[in-house]
């Protein structure tokens, strides 16, 4: 009975260390492929846009910057 | 960080002191698009879709003379119309070219900018001479209701430009991002830091990326600045090749803008 019980022990105690290990490892900075995606993908991805770049203000007022025909 | 917030705005009122205040606003304009030479030529591509606009404008008041039998010289506007023509051109040119880097680009921005106000002021001086107040406004409320969006074939160009601009972007963050990396690598007393993790990482990699965004707007500021004596000869350069096509061809358009 005593063996059951320190067996189980030795088995929880080896499972929470693994856990803490590899948890532990996962925060501090020694593996960068989580770091992999923060790529900034989301940032420059090829259909984010450069804001005013085809909306009407912009053309409006690139045309008043050009100044009027007639007043 | 307060430090670096008030050096870099420092910074920027002392260059503001040496700039030519009518070309302060053009750069402020341009230092939003001169991350890369494409997104500069978005910049030209918007003033191309401005000139385009104007040449609809005159035009309309072509057609306007016509129909209203107003004793006008509508020679002087046809020249005005195919001196836009030409710069259009030009501009359509420099957007194609790979030539220029992202200062030349704007460079010849402000100078392409500055000449088309100087044609539509002639312009405009020789309409108010000639067509009355009343027929102007009537002129001015038909250009409102013209339209106000960019051109379809604008667009897709800036698109296009948008794209590019994305990639090249992309690419140099990633190049500075594998370098941070590497250089965190390197740095062993700060990878055993437990206190040190993930998140306090990427904040300082976002920390680096705007402090080097700080300083590529300052740089740009005085590049800019640097080479504003050139704009001159730039101008001087548009207008000698706009002269020349309209002497070589009587108020035809044609490719002027072959640099």
């Amino acid at each position: 009975m005593n063996k059951w019980v320190i067996g189980i022990f030795i088995v929880l105690v080896l499972i929470i260390g693994v856990y803490f290990i590899t948890s532990n490892n996962s925060e501090i900075y020694n593996d960068t492929t989580e770091l992999e995606e923060f790529n900034f993908n989301e940032v420059y991805s090829e259909d984010s846009d450069i804001p005013g770049t085809i909306d009407s203000e912009t053309a409006e007022n690139d045309s008043v910057e050009l100044g009027s025909l007639v007043e | 960080m307060i430090k670096k917030i008030f050096g870099f705005l420092l910074g920027i009122f002392v260059l503001s002191l040496f700039i030519n205040p009518i070309l302060a606003e053009e750069i402020d304009d341009l230092n939003n698009y001169s991350s890369t030479d494409f997104s500069v030529k978005i910049r030209l591509t918007h003033l191309e879709n401005a000139i385009d606009l104007k040449i609809e404008h005159l035009d309309t008041i072509i057609e306007y003379t016509d129909t209203n039998t107003i004793d006008l010289n509508t020679e002087i506007l046809l020249n005005t119309k195919d001196n836009l023509n030409n710069l259009k051109e030009y501009t359509n040119n420099l957007i194609e070219a790979n030539d220029l880097n992202k200062q030349e680009l704007s460079l010849e921005y402000v100078a392409i900018k500055t000449e088309s106000q100087d044609i539509i002021k002639t312009a405009r001086d020789f309409i108010i001479e000639n067509i009355d107040e009343q027929k102007r406004i009537e002129l001015a409320q038909n250009f409102k209701e013209q339209r106000k969006e960019i051109k379809q074939e604008h667009r897709e160009k800036i698109r296009e430009l948008v794209k590019e601009h994305n990639q090249n972007m992309r690419n140099k963050t990633m190049q500075k991002f594998n370098s941070f990396k590497q250089n965190m690598k390197n740095n062993e007393n700060r990878l055993n830091n437990e206190d040190f993790n993930k998140s306090e990482v990427k904040m300082q990699f976002q920390r680096e990326m705007r402090e080097e965004n700080q300083k590529a707007f300052i740089n740009n500021k005085m590049k800019f600045n640097q080479n504003k004596d050139r704009l001159e000869g730039i101008q001087e350069n548009i207008r000698n090749k706009r002269m020349s096509n309209m002497q070589n061809n009587s108020r035809v358009p044609n490719g002027v803008g072959n640099r």
